[in-house]
């Protein structure tokens, strides 16, 4: 089916089956940033924003987008890079592979509670995992991005 | 996986029930996150996101949810964070992470009607009611054996604050319960549920009748019967007798928060 | 120093947290056949008969291969170097399938939608067998898991096919028997320690095509380029000159990715069709497909006499080696030598295993790597002849704790410890739980009751005699500098550790140095990123590669300022003279080198280095959990550890190592699970089912690094990478013992099995 998508502030027309889902149209269009880690809606790594609610891109078929509007990160690469100069003065980067995602939520969760508590950070990115770095780094960095940067 | 073939987009609750009643088999997409799990390809699903039943509000004396609105939404309704203690609130806000509570819906929740469902228990506590096209309004308790293919419309919570509690036990934080279960008391009236035995959460009538009569008295027998008049077995979360021995003190938890 | 020491931000940071193409599915042809496998849903079988002339038939299917198209050499998956200690058990497809989700056949297809159409109408008959599901009742089984004759083992392992017996490994030094009788305290017991699963975040997987020269690309989420382009060589049965492994980012590895899953498909597929083919393990192939931590039941016995010195450490197993025997040796013995020196006044040791071959997902490589599993019954049995001898856990240990310049009756006439400042590190880890200021079982409320467990860890760094990496450091025409590594960065900041070391010589700073890695073609060998080696091994080498090229530089400046070598001081920008009367930069003097004349020559810095040791990182941990007597459920608390593992070159990834490696630890102590259906099929092969511990589950991490010098390496350098993942389940099931008097001997300490082994009198 051909669809009109908006995606981070663009209006992209893509073809694509019925029963595709966000993610592998996101991925197709080259926003490398969206990955799957586990296609049952447990691991946080397809996050990205559908009207700025942080959404699990593997299970949202694509049908549903039109109307919608898609953020990817891509499409933040401002806060992004305050973000990731958090992040990576923590060393929590590790293999970066579920960092993209988290750095979704993260960036959510400022929009909404820049004053958020550490329990409340915890709760808000939990449905991020990340195998690599046991999380502690994390959140170090993203306290540092709440306060507004280095 | 969740794949399909054709996806059947109806515009009205009627227009649902006419293609879920044509379409036998055709399943209702709601949030997608539990469909996903199947391995099979449908040949048709019924998408639900064009009936505008996202929603979620107080209207006479109810509060009401549409079985579209997500778990995010009724999450950071305010007024459910204050009805009886945030009781329903509670049910949802451990599912998972937020992502997944941004796009789960209160229909799908309520309707897959899971065993191990965090949000059921407490909305048998509530005295909800679920609103179909076809069957009506009925009693979540009710709604539980209903077995039409109906279109779930909505869950409608009577405004009445009366001391209720939930709760789940799970393995670690990420994972489904293994046991739940949820008190109401209202006056000297109290009713027990206790699901995730694995099966559907129940009403423990015997514990419920005697607790009604006893009040706090009856703690410990209440909590020995609940454990006797249910049926419980094995999964690959708990065995049977760590359940028997769970609900046990669940029970007693439970009526000790509700009592005061 | 300079450079070691400091806490850099990764130098690959920026660019993979803005999300640009990093790893190999970002990078896969557009015109890619896609793999999909069908696979077995039987424990044991054999195919009496397979059917694709159907499935041939859906349009788009390119091509669908069975065993009688794949060439009939058996090898091994393992990363190990050559000649690899894993048997050669293995072929691409073989009408012998050993467990649910092996492989039956391989489709090709034009996308993934065609493969699965085709995938139903391959019709196989299968003669299938009991399988063999139960450590227990392995040896001897009447089904054999491998019944084939043509199995090559480069080196003997006690291996006895026809018993389903891969490894059989006994060490023993001195006489258990009589010295455990001459004991005043002994324990026994049997533990369990579980299959976990690494559960990287990216899915395995690989791509490959044909280049010009009509060699095969493989591009590969892996941590062993080196060791996948030999395997396929011999999968293939061509020369290594013919292949190519480039490994792009990796998305976690922890030891899945030092086994070639997909690779050697990917490449049969692509030499077969001379196309680009591309194959992708979705999430339940990632966690059934691949490897798992190998399953052991332990029966211990630790003897001691009444002044406290143990005295006998006798520790034998049954090794669950699954359906190959990729990594089961080695793992065995690597799980001696980790744990059993920790303790070595005493008389006699017995350290063996049986491995046996069952119809489970193949044992392999996960951190730790045998160290985990052997600490687990080691340290929670050392607890236990504390508890009995009435002394603290932490002086009994400490009385019997190696030291600098001391052996172990397992160590060879050779080895040595060289480095450790053992007491120093517990003694530190005490302080920070403030061990000795207050009790280790105490109320905490009506609900919950506290405790704290300890345990200490060992585990090495690269493989002794056997890891051997080169490294190269290139002078580029503009003054930077290229260092080229088989080594894998997967995300632990192993290139930017190394770039740390080459300037730490060289002297200039970091953004000087690109780090070049993994690709067959253009990297000298490295083993890989495995064995906690790339610090300690590649760094070393690294060290060494640079002062050559400083050197080099040195004379080179030397002979464009017309003085003598010793003349001068560089800085590793620009080179002075001592005299301060003549300077000349590194900028100035690259594109001299590269013009004609007879002073061309550009500058390299070459080194070859292997150990004759595997130098021990030494960990001390103390847990402080909470558990409810209500359910049994076990809440992290506090996890403190004090880690040397000599210098620490770069602090804050050293510290984020040792957090994610508790946190692994965390859940293999409490709830990961690899469980099998009494048919044999994997129960957990998704996040859904497979826990692995979320942000709320882990408690305070509180890390903190001691330094001893390592004489061996460059820098004084350990390793980190593994030996933080081996105290979490022993410190935990202590902490859990002493809160609530559980003594759980079976991995993970669900909530159940503390409950139902708690002391009646927490009960309430």
């Amino acid at each position: 089916m051909e669809l009109v998508l908006h995606i981070n502030g663009k209006n992209v027309t893509v073809n694509v089956a019925t029963d595709e889902m966000l993610l592998h149209t996101l991925r197709s269009l080259g926003y490398f940033s969206v990955r799957c880690g586990c296609d049952t809606t447990n691991c946080g790594l397809c996050t990205v924003w559908v009207d700025d609610e942080i959404t699990l891109s593997c299970a949202y078929p694509t049908f549903r987008a039109p109307g919608h509007k898609i953020t990817t990160l891509e499409g933040l690469q401002e806060e992004a890079s305050l973000l990731a100069d958090c992040l990576a003065s923590e060393g929590a980067d590790q293999c970066g592979f579920c960092t993209t995602g988290m750095m979704m939520s993260a960036i959510a969760l400022k929009r909404r509670n820049p004053n958020a508590s550490d329990d409340e950070i915890r709760e808000y990115l939990i449905g991020n995992l990340c195998r690599c770095t046991g999380y502690a780094s994390q959140l170090r960095g993203v306290r540092k991005f709440l306060k507004g940067g280095l | 996986m969740l794949a399909f073939l054709k996806v059947l987009q109806p515009k009205t609750v009627e227009e649902a029930f006419e293609m879920a009643t044509k379409n036998k088999t055709a399943p209702m997409l709601a949030g997608g996150c539990w469909l996903r799990l199947g391995r099979r390809t449908w040949p048709a699903v019924i998408d639900m996101a064009g009936l505008d039943l996202r929603y979620v509000r107080e209207e006479d004396n109810e509060f009401v949810i549409g079985a579209m609105a997500t778990q995010g939404d009724v999450e950071r309704f305010e007024p459910l964070k204050q009805f009886c203690g945030g009781v329903v609130v509670s049910g949802v806000k451990e599912i998972l992470g937020v992502q997944f509570r941004n796009m789960a819906t209160m229909g799908g929740s309520v309707a897959s009607k899971f065993g191990f469902s965090d949000i059921i228990p407490a909305l048998l506590a509530v005295h909800a009611d679920v609103v179909t096209f076809k069957g009506g309004r009925m009693s979540i308790q009710d709604y539980m054996n209903y077995r039409e293919r109906d279109i779930l419309v909505e869950i409608r919570i009577p405004n009445n604050p009366v001391p209720v509690a939930i709760e789940a036990l799970r393995i670690s934080r990420g994972d489904f319960p293994y046991l739940t279960g949820s008190i109401r008391r209202d006056g000297r009236q109290y009713e027990v549920y206790i699901g995730t035995r694995p099966g559907a959460p129940q009403l423990a009538t015997q514990a419920s009748s005697v607790l009604s009569e006893k009040g706090m008295d009856g703690i410990a027998e209440a909590a020995q019967l609940a454990s006797e008049e249910l049926v419980y077995q094995k999964n690959s979360h708990a065995s049977k007798e760590y359940r028997v021995e769970m609900v046990k003190s669940m029970v007693r938890r439970l009526v000790k928060e509700v009592a005061q | 120093m300079k450079y070691i020491g400091k806490s850099y931000d990764k130098v690959d940071a920026k660019g993979i947290l803005s999300g640009k193409p990093s790893y190999t599915g970002d990078f896969v042809p557009k015109d890619a056949l896609i793999i999909k496998v069908l696979r077995s849903p039987h424990g044991q079988a054999t195919i009496k008969s397979i059917d694709t002339s159907k499935a041939k038939l859906i349009p788009g299917v390119e091509a669908i291969f069975t065993y009688e198209d794949v060439p009939t050499t058996r090898f091994t998956l393992a990363g190990q170097t050559f000649p690899e200690p894993s048997a050669y058990d293995t072929l691409i497809l073989e009408p012998t399938v050993r467990y649910v989700g092996d492989e039956v056949a391989l489709i090709v297809a034009k996308d993934e939608a065609t493969a699965l159409k085709a995938m139903p109408l391959i019709k196989v008959e299968y003669d299938v067998k009991t399988p063999v599901l139960d450590m227990h009742t392995a040896i001897g089984h009447e089904t054999i898991v491998h019944p084939e004759d043509d199995i090559h083992n480069n080196i003997p392992v006690g291996q006895d096919y026809k018993r389903n017996i891969c490894v059989s490994y006994h060490k023993r030094v001195g006489d258990v028997e009589a010295e455990l009788a001459k004991c005043d305290y002994v324990v026994e017991g049997t533990y369990f320690d579980q299959a976990t699963r690494q559960s990287a975040m990216e899915p395995f997987q690989s791509y490959g095509y044909i280049d010009h020269l009509g060699r095969i690309v493989i591009v590969s989420s892996t941590q062993i380029v080196f060791h996948v382009r030999r395997h396929i060589a011999r999968a293939l049965g061509i020369p290594a000159s013919k292949i190519r492994v480039i490994k792009p980012r990796i998305g976690g590895g922890f030891g899945s990715k030092q086994t070639a899953c997909t690779e050697i498909m990917t490449a049969f597929c692509a030499w077969k069709l001379q196309k680009p083919v591309y194959l992708l393990y979705d999430r339940p192939e990632s966690q059934t497909c691949s490897t798992t931590r190998h399953a052991r039941e332990w029966n211990i016995r630790v003897g001691a006499t009444k002044d406290g010195i143990i005295q006998v450490i006798d520790m034998d197993s049954i090794t669950d080696a699954g359906a190959h025997a990729t990594h089961c040796f080695t793992t065995t013995t690597a799980g001696e030598h980790k744990s059993v020196p920790l303790y070595n006044k005493g008389k006699a040791v017995h350290y063996g295993t049986e491995g046996v071959y069952m119809n489970h997902t193949p044992g392999g490589a996960f951190r730790g790597y045998g160290a985990t599993e052997a600490l687990w019954p080691l340290e929670c049995a050392v607890n236990r002849l504390a508890d009995e001898m009435g002394i603290d856990p932490a002086e009994l240990r400490q009385k019997n704790l190696i030291a600098a310049g001391e052996t172990s009756l397992v160590y060879h006439p050779d080895e040595m410890m060289d480095s450790g400042l053992f007491q120093e590190t517990v003694n530190k880890v005490k302080e920070m739980a403030r061990w000795d200021e207050r009790p280790h079982s105490w109320d905490i409320d009506e609900r919950y009751r506290g405790g704290l467990g300890m345990a200490l860890a060992l585990q090495g760094s690269g493989v002794a005699n056997i890891d051997v990496a080169s490294v190269e450091i290139r002078l580029g025409d503009d003054g930077n500098y290229t260092l080229y590594t088989g080594s894998s960065d997967m995300g632990m900041g192993s290139n930017t550790v190394l770039s740390q070391m080459a300037c730490e010589i060289l002297g200039c700073p970091m953004e000087y140095v690109t780090v070049v890695e993994s690709d067959t073609d253009i990297v000298p060998f490295d083993p890989g990123s495995y064995a906690s080696s790339t610090t300690y091994v590649t760094g070393t080498a690294t060290k060494m590669a640079a002062e050559q090229l400083k050197e080099k530089i040195i004379a080179k400046l030397a002979e464009y300022m017309d003085v003598e070598p010793e003349a001068i001081e560089f800085d590793g920008l620009i080179g002075t003279t001592k005299d301060g009367s003549k300077q000349m930069t590194v900028k100035e003097l690259a594109p001299k080198l590269l013009v004609g004349g007879e002073r061309a020559e550009q500058l390299s810095g070459f080194a070859t280095w292997g150990s004759h040791t595997s130098p021990p990182p030494f960990m001390a941990s103390i847990a402080e959990v909470k558990v409810d007597k209500q359910t049994g459920q076990v809440i992290p608390l506090h996890f403190y550890s004090c880690i040397d593992c000599g210098t620490v070159v770069n602090p804050k990834l050293c510290r984020v190592q040792a957090e994610g490696g508790v946190v692994q630890g965390i859940g293999m102590a409490l709830y990961e699970d690899v469980r099998y259906s009494d048919k044999g099929r994997l129960e957990t092969n998704n996040f859904m089912t497979y826990k692995i511990p979320t942000r709320q589950d882990t408690g305070e991490l509180h890390t903190e690094f001691i330094e001893s010098y390592e004489p061996t390496g460059g820098f004084g350098v350990k390793s980190i990478g593994e030996v933080v993942i081996n105290t979490a389940c022993p410190a935990i099931q202590h902490a859990v013992k002493n809160a609530v008097g559980a003594d759980v001997r079976t991995l993970p300490m669900t909530p159940e099995k503390v409950f139902m082994a708690m002391d009646a009198k927490y009960k309430v």
